[in-house]
């Protein structure tokens, strides 16, 4: 059996995680609508740092690693998800029904397939 | 709304009718619990019939009128009495196992000759508690449909 | 003698007797409601005893003291068979039933028609009961409508609002639906097999899996998702388990889609079909949709502004995490990962039993002091009801999965053989678990935080609404300080009798 301390799956978990912030940063790259919103002459910064700074010595770095990017992008998708979800969840019964005979097909196919 | 909808009850044919027809209806339902265990039906279906007769009583003579007829209190007791006497009945057998004596066995109480009413043991016993259950039920359902309707006429 | 069809017989009679026992009055059906309740519970305890400590299957014949027919070999009789995970499920759900009457004693008071209340709160109790004992497939089949007609009309008990009515009739028709899918398994394995008998079907599956056997299945998955409220069918629950008066809801979240949904679909998985089909197939199909609902049940919790709706999204959160398990438990059949795994399922079938029992309990008494359940008005609760506040902060920690509670222990075991089989898995778990604690902790800060007017008159409950809370806490304190040694106790052996196929068949067969 098993005990407290045996917690050998974290490093599975790390080995994802980082596997999946991986993605998620090439991902919200494309996603964000960056930190920083500039009108007339005011520059406000929201991560609280300045994207236009050149940090010496790093000049080939580009402001998405300091994973502001990956913030706003996770914020944005996560949010969408969450009106998806809202959306979609409005409790008509022959959604019920039909999300009902979809599942029996799913399972019925696969164990046909490969039961 | 005109006069016709205050009025619940049906005419004098209707009425005539049914005063006929329910005595009959209701020996019929009874005659189908009692052979249960000789021709084909039971205790559901047979009570099932005799609650026709008062669903008949109902639409013939009106709701006002089965109101006065019906007391809530007794027909939700007759309903618990079928339900426990079936119960006890089974849990008789309960020396050799729950429903020991629901099926006819050598030595039984009652155990006529075959094919006569008088023959299946505690069966047709069973058969009156679940006629007597489904009667009073039926007629609860039915009274309280037309009882609390929401609709307008 | 024998006590196992006590526990039929038992709620059966109260259930008869309830309106007669309220022609008497009001204070003798409470006493009556709650001495049957505690009867049932003592034989629960008794049947879960004998079990326990012989490690032998309980067979019980109906009409007769064998099951097998007259001069031939094989079972022709109702039987009733259970093992240790059908008394353990026996003892939980009559733990819990018990606790909900009491609690409806004073929760209910001010409603009318309580005789059927009480009526069908036995019945549905009495159906949960059947469904854990019985040992036919066509016997399952009527106790499951039994509790699923029950908890319709309960759910539709409240029927002055449209709440209640519109999550009624729609989670009767869509259950109906599913449970006639159920029917159709049934027939389809009756066509081909020519028997009911879960443990004969089970030989006769072994001998000659065919392609109508395995259609079969599909329809119970897919009709038992539905009762257990996985992913995809999941939404019939957000309406109706809200919609419930709380002691219904605490019955329905904790008990119903477990006993009805979960311990059903694992004993046909485990005990009917168990080997005879690709049973690799069954697990990964049932981790599939144990996934999805892992994340879109936490996911839904969080942005929930209904206390009692956020709870029905998370119990569709941890029926996720029981149904990762029992996958894994099945995909892994024979390892001792699958074991690991269905431990933990089985584990967390009684923890979460007993957690949303008490969450929904607190959400009643918020509900019955205050008249809200809306999360954006109920700021500051915990100055006004430190018990109650102080309710949910440990089923909460515990449903989260907080070291010192009994959540930890079975989520635990979960992660742990889930990370053994498929890392994948782990981390979708553990993300669900995020998710989970979000929730949670977005309604602890609304119990501590700065109080608003709505609460400033508020009270604790009364004591027949505390003392149910009360035996929780300490019931989930108490599994938490001893988690493997139940674990080591009862879960493992549990998993033991419920995988060991061969002596369930035996039982019935060779037993006579």
């Amino acid at each position: 059996m098993f005990g407290y301390w045996d917690a050998l799956y974290f490093i599975y978990v790390l080995v994802i995680g980082m596997l999946i912030a991986h993605m998620l940063s090439r991902w919200a790259e494309k996603v964000s609508m960056g930190t920083r919103r500039s009108g007339d002459g005011t520059k406000i910064f929201i991560s609280g740092e300045d994207e236009e700074k050149v940090i010496p010595q790093f000049e080939h770095f580009r402001g998405y690693v300091t994973g502001r990017h990956t913030m706003w992008g996770l914020i944005r998708g996560i949010h969408r998800m969450f009106l998806i979800f809202r959306r979609e969840h409005n409790g008509l019964l022959t959604d019920y029904v039909a999300y009902l005979l979809i599942t029996t097909a799913v399972v019925l196919g696969a164990l046909v397939i490969w039961g | 709304m005109n006069h016709r909808s205050v009025r619940s009850d049906m005419g004098l044919i209707v009425k005539t009718t049914a005063r006929a027809t329910i005595p009959l209806i209701g020996i019929f339902g009874a005659y189908i619990v009692s052979h249960g265990h000789l021709t084909p039906g039971g205790g559901f279906q047979g009570g099932a019939t005799i609650a026709g007769a008062g669903v008949l009583f109902l639409i013939a003579f009106g709701l006002e009128e089965a109101k006065k007829r019906y007391d809530h209190h007794a027909y939700s007791a007759l309903e618990s009495l079928g339900g426990l006497v079936f119960l006890g009945i089974a849990m008789l057998g309960l020396s050799v196992a729950f429903f020991y004596n629901m099926l006819w066995r050598k030595g039984i109480a009652f155990a006529g000759k075959p094919g006569t009413l008088l023959s299946a043991g505690y069966l047709p016993i069973m058969n009156l508690a679940v006629g007597l259950k489904v009667f009073a039920g039926l007629i609860s359902a039915m009274m309280a449909i037309s009882m609390y309707r929401r609709w307008k006429e | 003698m024998n006590v196992l069809p006590f526990l039929i017989i038992v709620p059966l009679m109260g259930a008869f007797s309830m309106p007669l026992s309220s022609l008497l009055g009001e204070k003798a059906r409470s006493a009556w409601a709650v001495l049957v309740s505690a009867l049932t519970l003592a034989v629960a305890s008794k049947v879960f005893y004998d079990v326990w400590s012989t490690k032998q299957l309980l067979v019980y014949t109906l009409g007769d003291t064998t099951p097998l027919g007259k001069g031939v070999g094989f079972p022709i009789r109702i039987l009733w068979e259970v093992d240790l995970f059908g008394a353990l499920l026996a003892l939980i759900v009559a733990f819990v039933a018990f606790m909900a009457i009491i609690y409806s004693l004073e929760y209910m008071k001010h409603d009318t028609g309580l005789e059927k209340y009480y009526t069908l709160i036995t019945v549905l109790e009495l159906g949960m009961l059947g469904i854990v004992i019985t040992g036919d497939l066509f016997n399952f089949y009527v106790f499951l409508e039994i509790m699923s007609i029950a908890s319709y009309a309960l759910v539709a008990f409240r029927n002055d609002t449209w709440e209640g009515i519109e999550a009624g009739i729609k989670y009767m028709f869509v259950g109906s639906l599913a449970s006639s899918f159920i029917l159709l398994g049934i027939a389809l394995l009756y066509g081909q097999y020519g028997t009911l008998t879960m443990s004969y079907l089970a030989v006769k599956i072994g001998q000659n899996p065919t392609f109508v056997g395995k259609a079969a299945l599909g329809f119970f998955i897919g009709g038992l998702l539905f009762k257990s409220g996985a992913v995809p069918v999941h939404m019939w629950l957000a309406d109706a388990h809200p919609a419930a008066p709380s002691s219904i809801s605490a019955m329905l979240s904790g008990l119903v889609i477990k006993v009805g949904g979960i311990y059903a679909l694992t004993r046909i998985a485990f005990s009917i079909y168990g080997t005879s089909i690709n049973i690799k197939t069954v697990g990964w199909i049932i981790i599939l949709f144990g996934c999805a609902t892992l994340i879109v049940g936490n996911a839904m919790a969080v942005i929930q502004t209904d206390m009692k709706r956020l709870f029905a999204f998370s119990s569709v959160g941890q029926i996720g995490y029981i149904l990762l398990g029992i996958g894994i438990g099945l995909a892994a059949y024979g390892t001792k990962v699958g074991d690991i795994a269905l431990a933990g399922a089985v584990y967390h079938i009684v923890n979460h039993a007993l957690m949303k029992a008490l969450l929904f309990l607190v959400a009643g008494a918020v509900l019955h002091q205050i008249g809200t359940k809306n999360l954006n008005e109920l700021s500051g609760l915990a100055k006004r009801m430190p018990f109650t506040s102080f309710a949910f902060l440990i089923g909460a920690a515990a449903i989260i999965g907080l070291p010192p509670l009994n959540g930890f222990a079975s989520k635990w075991l979960i992660y742990e053989s889930s990370a053994l089989f498929n890392p994948f898995l782990a981390a979708v778990a553990v993300i669900g678990t995020a998710f989970c604690t979000a929730a949670y902790i977005r309604v602890l800060f609304t119990f501590f935080g700065r109080p608003s007017e709505v609460v400033d008159n508020a009270e604790e409950p009364g004591k027949a609404m505390m003392l149910p809370m009360l035996v929780l806490i300490v019931a989930i304190i108490l599994m938490g300080l001893f988690p493997w040694q139940i674990n080591d106790k009862i879960m493992l052996p549990t998993v033991d009798m419920l995988k060991d196929q061969l002596h369930y068949v035996a039982a019935v067969i060779g037993g006579a």
